[in-house]
């Protein structure tokens, strides 16, 4: 009896010691699906994802409304849609504080695309190179990526910098939580920014074409490191030879790059030919991938879709998302008759001809067709709403009278004073079924794409590039910057080059005698509406509050009687607030407090 | 008053029950006795009841449940008595025919605790019991339904209202902030196995255990308790076949009170009123769709809930066997049910198939397994279908007004009719759970016990999408239908390795469990879609069209654990338990895989104690107290390493693919950790003709695992981190009473009560939420997440609804930029502006506090009913359906739920004015929401009514059956609540999601033979 129990005793302890050591490895894990970043980042081709990874921030933080709001709202050429409604970032309300919604975010993926920047660049050395391993990478594609990783960073530092002045400048990828953090100062930033620029410019191609294209090229970096200078010009920390040096990298870049002026303006945003000389660094989107959804076209757009008898929701004109709402003096300052680029950027009726519209298609004429019947109303084709524009051939001011005797709905082209936008039909409510609040204002049709399809979740999916730097851009840089530096001849040169090439009869558009800086910020708004930062063009040239509270009727006449909050001269609107819920996120959050005024 | 009537009451039927066995009868004659005992529920023979005269045994019943006296004395006490039975006594006579009661709630029940059981009286720790009469009741298909208001403290919650739609278990509150809070439920010993697959009908009972010193048996997993269940096994007898079935209607109820065809219309008129400076319009300009002006000038309207549903049949069948030996047992059974779909093409059919065999070589080896089956088919149709058919203005018609075509697209709002997208659209869902077992059981020497177990668990899933070109999602445009196809397998595996050991001597009892166990699940998903294809093949011809998706994944997640667990008893009086496991799971980071969960529990009889003996209406009274660990490691697999992102897209010259890190390493990540105290009363009064418990709990969940919010320049929002603590604290009360029992009528009932409070203790990341809000001065928390420490979880955050601007105060409103008709909510800081953050207030919770059932069951000779209800209140949860048609920003295009909303000439402080409604309409998030939007999801259910007739024995045996009950149920009856969205058990839920509820009346068969 004794025995047995020693057996099984025995058998009991060596059974479970015996299955103990069989499962040493069993708690291990297996990772089928995916791999570490550690091993994975070593290869070559998972250095390459690495790289393209980066690349891909650029659409989370510039193809994000949030970005938008930041960068066209509140400002003389664009304003918000709702009358309604009080909106913090168009119209400087005591409702914009530091823990602003865009603004957060903006701040967020910004650092998020740093972190991967600052990886590729920290990871480099740990890559195997082909002669170590048959999974290396080539040592020369190596310095070029990293390169193109140092011109992201400088892009996303220069866009930290010039909103918020200031802000922890990251460098080294982070490896584990930290709950404290050293803030730079500016002069730190552009330091770092001009480091890895030079860096950038040393390794990189001047152009970037084939398979290549959309990466990072020395004139995409020299273009930044013109605007950069030019930004820090501005600033009193900045030196004397910053507006030099700007210039001197801008006239660079027109003489040497290779990229050059396209003839035509059309022929910039023309759908079909949007990878173009001109463009020296855009953001790619492809039209067969999925996850692949540019929605800059639809921002500009009021919504035509529902409501309105006769126009339904499909893809005839595409998905809507009335957001920005191109100011009065916006609509004014461009010579309808003369300067091409009014006729690209709005709905016109340039756009009847497939053959010479933006997106290929009849779709951008200054009305809308009917893609629903309504009995006894409109048959399909039928003209449901109007806008007459300067260059249409039967332009006129509609009167009531006018309006009451034709089925479609009419909205008047602006008239009288460029910043009164109280009388005008664009600026008042539309009086349609659904939306009550919309306004119903020309649209902006030069980023619109014919391969868009609405779809249930409200996703519209344009496959366009984004453009990011063009040459005109680079000409009007070199424009201010020989403004700045005292030197009219040459900035009336380089703004004149721009505004030759969009006449449509010769000799129609050119400036003479002294150029002054809102010259140069109108000549911005005609050729770059949309495609560039606008708000942070009056923040660098110091002209936000003077030119917002001009020309933005919305800002000074706010529904309710409310108060704006900005002024003209110094205002703590320069800077962006450092957002409070990241301040709140560290333990010396209050030893950092926040911008001036903030 | 009535109470203490009711005491009474007892207290005289208890004393006459006494005082009858106690009268020393005179007898004269000897008579020869026979008869039969039966279940006096079920109706089936009762074998081995022990049989005693004059409390001198003489026997006991037979496999058939008939027995045999010889010669007794006429007039006799004869006593029947049999475990988890209530004694009784009667006359001798020739003829005996006995019905034993089940003693429910008695302390000789046998209660599953986890690889093992201890009779209910030896219990320790707090655990709630299901038998499968209280499942099955009801008739419903879920097991988790037939426990839904069963147990105190056990929350549960239908998530989905389609058919085979699934539930919600909530035990206790909820611990974890991120995590999952659904408790373990063990299936025949398979931890993570899916209650919705099986009949409840083959459950025997189902086993919750609620205090950590129950759930710390299973350590990690053990934190939100667990749920054992129990199937059904052979037992010792001749074979039992009984058949039980039902056949029915179901229908939509609670429909939400919709406006009819001219309240909508003139909804429309104000709408349009308020748009053109308070001028009315022409309907020919507001109905620009000729077909709707029509309806409109003829009042002819159309009910679009009505004409997508009817009413659809539900049935289910179950036939099941069981009998043996004492050497072999056997049981086996089928069953079928469906549940038709109100809404076409929806439906549910679950087929289940389950058999298992004991057997005994000899004294000391057993061998035996069961294999459970189940295949089932879920069809949800489109999603959105209930959603547009509400949607849909009675103004509009599916066919036009003006020439009679059918209508497919409504422009005039956007709408695609649902009557064609119904037919063109299908999701389906099949499934195939395998939960099988096989153990070796050696019984070496007396009291040892080794048995080894291995439980494969094996889940094959297909999920398949079909969409027709006119069908809502591709709205008639797209060139060819979409499909796609998932299929996905769970294997997981458990091996249990279990040593008991069984002691006992002059008073002493011990019990000790010493288990190795291992664990593995692994998942393998594959996936693809297409476009473009020419006809109707459903999911099976991807190859028919270009495909969109494809891709594959794999998860292996491993759990290593030892446990160990003594029970040991004094004298019956004094109990103690103590366990301890040693969980190592693979989620983990090295370092950090394993972590010990202790428990120790005490009990005390008082009721054995010398001063309570003498008591008599006292029949049971037991205090306990306990302690345990348990933990949480619900962590994806994976995560503590450094991982890379999925795939980012982008376009060069070409498009490529690209990748970057993924996370912020935590090598310091660990279990999440739960310790309670949990103290217990149990008792039982008046011959246990009331009987219960009542139990106090304070749960402390510390090392919360959650996605902790890091300072975003780090290029990361958050990491997972174990992070702060949270606290339930609650009492639970059960209460079994039979109110009568006189003659042939008997009245009982089950009350139990729960209260839970819930609140955030600690958080490792926290801040001044001062500098948010003034209301929020003093407090710290984490604003982002909506944690306040102090508040529940899930607490509201909310701008204050004040009302409705009113005519004669435009001057007010213009200054926060509104105007009269608008909602008005509260200026907390008086400076003339509605600031997101500062002009907000803590505005309840959206977790129910107190939860309850009670269940009344009458007998009256054959016949019986059973009514059972369930409540819930104290929870202001934002009505998402109120949301979107009460508050619907396009009040035009779509139908309204019915309101009282302001107009000019109606100054209402409910609803704001339509079309002008202001930005505070709604705030659109959970987490920061506008009060108006947010009701009381106090509710009162009736979850079921049966009556049921039982046969007398002696025409069932006409057809050689023991027993035959006829029985009509209505399921869900009647609901109280203020509540006006479709549901408040699901308050956020979207329409189009889970569906209207549902009322059924069906008519049912039990038949055993």
């Amino acid at each position: 009896m004794k025995l047995k129990k020693y057996i099984i005793k025995g058998i009991t302890i060596l059974s479970i010691t015996g299955t103990m050591t069989a499962c040493s490895n069993f708690l291990d894990e297996i990772n089928h699906s995916s791999q570490s970043a550690e091993e994975f980042f070593t290869t070559a081709s998972g250095y390459e994802n690495l790289i393209i990874g980066c690349y891909a921030d650029l659409r989370s933080i510039y193809n994000s409304k949030d970005y938008l709001n930041m960068s066209q709202l509140g400002t003389d050429i664009v304003t918000q849609n709702f009358i309604g409604a009080i909106s913090p970032l168009n119209q400087y309300t005591v409702t914009f504080d530091a823990n602003q919604g865009s603004n957060n975010a903006h701040w967020n993926r910004l650092y998020s695309a740093l972190k991967n920047v600052n990886a590729a660049i920290r990871r480099a050395p740990d890559v195997l190179t082909k002669e170590q391993n048959l999974d290396g990478i080539e040592q020369d594609v190596l310095d070029v990526r990293v390169a193109e990783a140092k011109f992201l960073r400088a892009l996303y530092l220069f866009e930290i910098v010039k909103n918020w002045g200031q802000g922890p400048l990251l460098i080294e990828e982070p490896l584990a939580p930290e709950y404290t953090v050293q803030m730079s100062s500016a002069p730190a930033f552009y330091e770092q920014i001009f480091t890895d620029l030079n860096d950038a410019i040393a390794k990189l191609p001047p152009r970037q074409t084939g398979s290549n294209y959309g990466r990072a090229s020395a004139s995409a970096a020299k273009h930044l490191h013109a605007l950069a200078l030019l930004t820090r010009g501005y600033e009193d920390y900045g030196t004397t030879s910053d507006f030099e040096n700007a210039y001197n990298e801008a006239v660079d870049v027109i003489n040497n790059s290779g990229h050059v002026l396209v003839d035509d303006y059309l022929q910039i945003h023309r759908r079909a030919n949007q990878r173009n000389e001109e463009i020296i660094f855009s953001i790619g989107f492809s039209t067969t991938a999925n996850n692949n959804v540019n929605e800059q076209h639809k921002y500009y757009l009021f919504p035509y879709r529902e409501g309105w008898p006769g126009l339904s929701k499909d893809n005839y004109y595409s998905n809507d998302d009335a957001s920005f709402v191109p100011t009065k003096y916006f609509y004014m300052l461009f010579d309808w008759a003369n300067d091409r680029r009014a006729e690209v950027t709005f709905m016109s009726p340039l756009n009847a001809e497939p053959a010479t519209s933006i997106d290929g298609r009849n779709t951008g004429k200054n009305w809308f067709q009917c893609t629903s019947p309504v009995a006894g109303r409109f048959a399909l084709g039928d003209t449901v709403i109007y806008f007459p524009v300067p260059n249409d051939p039967n332009f006129k001011f509609w009167t009531q009278a006018d309006k009451d005797a034709v089925e479609f709905t009419v909205y008047n082209f602006p008239s009288g004073d460029p910043d009164d936008m109280s009388q005008d039909d664009y600026f008042r409510n539309a009086y349609q079924t659904s939306n009550s609040n919309t306004r119903a204002f020309l649209p902006v049709w030069k980023f619109k794409d014919p391969n868009t399809i609405f779809n249930e979740s409200g996703a519209a999916s344009s496959t366009r590039d984004i453009y990011f730097y063009r040459l005109a851009e680079t000409y009007l840089i070199a424009a201010e910057a020989a403004l700045q530096k005292g030197d009219n001849g040459q900035a009336l040169h380089y703004l004149n080059e721009i505004r030759e090439r969009a006449e449509k009869v010769p000799g129609s558009l050119a400036k003479t005698g002294t150029v002054t800086l809102d010259d140069i910020l109108d000549e911005r708004a005609l050729e770059l509406f949309g495609e560039v930062p606008h708000w942070n063009d009056l923040q660098r040239t110091r002209r936000l509050g003077e030119r917002v509270l001009a020309h933005n009727w919305d800002v000074t006449h706010i529904y309710g009687g409310v108060q704006t909050q900005l002024t003209t001269g110094t205002s703590k609107f320069y800077l962006r607030p450092l957002p409070l819920a990241w301040l709140n996120s560290l333990t010396n959050g209050s030893e950092i407090g926040n911008n001036p005024g903030w | 008053m009535r109470q203490i009537t009711n005491i009474k009451f007892f207290a005289f039927v208890v004393m006459c029950s006494i005082s009858l066995f106690y009268i020393t009868p005179i007898y004269a004659q000897q008579v020869q006795v026979r008869g039969l005992v039966k279940d006096a529920a079920t109706g089936s023979p009762l074998a081995g009841v022990s049989i005693n005269v004059n409390t001198v045994s003489v026997g006991s019943s037979g496999d058939d449940g008939r027995f045999s006296l010889g010669s007794v004395s006429a007039g006799a006490l004869v006593e029947f008595r049999l475990i988890g039975y209530e004694t009784q006594v009667q006359k001798a006579a020739a003829n005996m025919e006995i019905s034993l009661a089940s003693a429910g709630d008695e302390l000789e029940e046998v209660v599953v605790i986890g690889y093992g059981s201890v009779r209910k009286s030896d219990l320790t720790g707090s655990v709630g019991s299901v038998s499968n009469q209280t499942l099955t009741r009801g008739g419903q298909f879920n097991a988790a339904a037939g426990m839904q208001g069963a147990v105190s403290g056990v929350n549960i919650v239908r998530s989905n209202n389609k058919p085979g739609g699934g539930y919600a278990i909530e035990v206790r509150g909820l611990s974890s902030i991120s995590s999952s809070n659904a408790p373990l439920v063990v299936i025949d010993g398979v931890p993570g196995a899916n209650l919705d697959k099986i009949n409840p009908d083959d459950i025997e009972k189902i086993d919750i255990l609620k205090d950590a010193s129950a759930t710390a048996i299973y350590g990690s997993r053990g934190a939100n308790g667990v749920i054992i269940v129990t199937t059904k096994r052979g037992l010792d007898g001749k074979p039992a076949i009984s058949y039980s079935g039902y056949v029915g209607l179901r229908r939509y109820m609670n429909i939400p009170d919709m406006m009819s065809g001219e309240e909508y219309v003139q909804l429309a008129r104000e709408a349009r009123r308020t748009t053109n400076n308070n001028e009315y319009v022409a309907d020919e300009a507001i109905f620009s769709d000729p077909s709707e002006l029509l309806a409109v000038q003829n009042g002819n309207y159309f009910d679009w809930v009505n004409a997508i549903s009817n009413n659809a049949m539900q049935t289910n069948h179950t036939i099941s066997a069981n009998g043996g030996t004492e050497d072999v047992k056997y049981a086996l059974s089928a069953g079928y049910y469906n549940e038709g779909g109100v809404l076409y093409p929806q439906g549910y059919d679950r087929y289940s198939l389950r058999a298992n065999l004991d057997l005994k070589a000899n004294s000391f080896l057993d061998f035996g397994g069961s294999l459970y089956l189940t295949h089932d088919i879920r069809e949800t149709g489109n999603s959105d279908l209930m959603q547009d058919a509400i949607r849909m203005r009675p103004t509009q018609h599916p066919n036009s007004l003006v020439d009679g075509t059918e209508l497919w697209r409504y422009p005039s709002n956007g709408l695609f009719n649902p009557l064609v997208t119904q037919q063109n659209e299908f999701n389906n869902t099949k499934g195939t759970n395998i939960l099988a077992n096989a153990y070796v059981s050696l019984k070496p020497i007396a009291g040892l016990e080794l048995r080894s177990t291995f439980s494969p668990y094996i889940v094959n899933t297909q999920v398949g999408q079909y969409r027709g070109v006119y069908t809502k999602a591709l709205q008639g445009t797209a060139a060819g239908a979409t499909n796609s196809l998932r299929k996905y397998t769970d294997i997981n595996w458990v091996f249990d390795n279990v040593a008991n050991y069984k002691w006992e001597s002059s008073g002493h009892k011990l019990d000790l469990t010493g288990v190795f166990s291992l664990q593995q699940d692994q998942y393998e998903n594959m996936q693809a879609a297409s476009r473009n294809l020419s006809f109707n093949s459903l999911w099976y011809n991807l190859q028919g069209g270009e495909m969109t998706a494809l891709n594959s994944a794999y998860t292996q997640v491993n759990l290593m654990s030892y446990l160990f667990r003594a029970n040991y008893t004094f004298n019956e009086k004094y109990l103690l338990t103590a366990s301890a496991r040693y969980d190592g799971s693979s989620k983990l980071a090295r370092g950090n895989k394993w972590a010990l969960f202790p428990s120790a529990a005490i009990a005390w009889r008082l009721k054995q104690e010398s001063f309570l003996t003498d008591v008599s209406w006292l029949d049971d009274l037991k205090l306990r107290l306990s302690y345990g660990r348990t933990g949480n490691d619900s962590v994806s697999p994976y995560s503590t390493a450094g991982t890379i992102s999925g795939p980012r897209y982008y376009v060069f010259g070409e498009e490529v693919i690209g990748n970057i890190p993924n996370n912020l390493r935590n090598d310091a990540l660990t279990w999440e950790k739960t310790a309670e105290y949990n103290l217990g009363v149990d008792f039982g009064l008046f011959g246990n003709r009331l009987s219960g418990n009542v139990e106090l709990y304070n749960r402390l969940t510390t090392d919360l695992i959650m996605t902790r919010s890091v300072p975003t320049h780090l290029g990361y929002g958050s990491i997972m981190d174990n992070v702060g603590s949270v606290r339930n604290k609650g009492i639970e009360a059960t209460l079994n009473s039979v109110n009568i029992n006189k003659g042939n009528f008997k009245w009982s009932s089950v009350i139990n009560l729960a209260y839970n409070h819930n609140a955030i203790v600690d958080l490792a990341f926290k801040e001044d939420l001062g500098r948010y809000s003034p209301q929020l001065e003093g407090m710290v928390g984490d604003y982002n997440n909506r944690w306040f420490i102090g508040q529940p979880i899930r607490s509201n955050w909310n701008l204050m609804t004040l009302g409705v601007w009113q005519l004669g105060e435009e001057a007010e409103a213009a200054k926060y930029g509104k105007s009269p008709g608008q909602f008005r909510v509260r200026d907390f800081d008086g400076d003339g502006a509605i600031h997101a953050d500062r002009d907000r207030a803590l505005d309840g919770k959206r977790q129910a506090d107190w939860n309850g059932g009670f269940t009344n069951i009458f007998e009256y000779k054959g016949f019986d009913l059973a009514v059972h209800a369930y409540w819930r209140t104290g929870a202001r949860e934002r009505n998402q359906f109120y949301v979107s048609y009460a508050l619907e920003n396009n009040n035009l295009n779509f139908n309204n739920l019915r309101k009282n909303y302001w107009t000019p000439e109606n100054p209402s402080n409910e609803m704001a004015q339509p079309s002008n409604m202001g930005p505070y309409r709604d705030q659109n998030s959970t987490v920061a929401s506008v009060s108006h939007v947010m009701q009381s999801t106090d509710f009162l259910k009736i979850a079921y009514m049966t009556i049921g007739y039982t046969f007398q024995s002696s025409f069932a045996e006409q057809i050689k059956a023991r027993n035959i009950r006829l029985y009509a149920t209505v399921q869900n009856p009647f609901i109280f609540t203020s509540w006006s969205g479709f549901d408040p058990e699901q308050p956020s839920a979207s329409i189009g999601g889970t569906d209207l509820m549902t009322r059924s009346v069906f008519f049912g068969l039990n038949v055993s033979f």
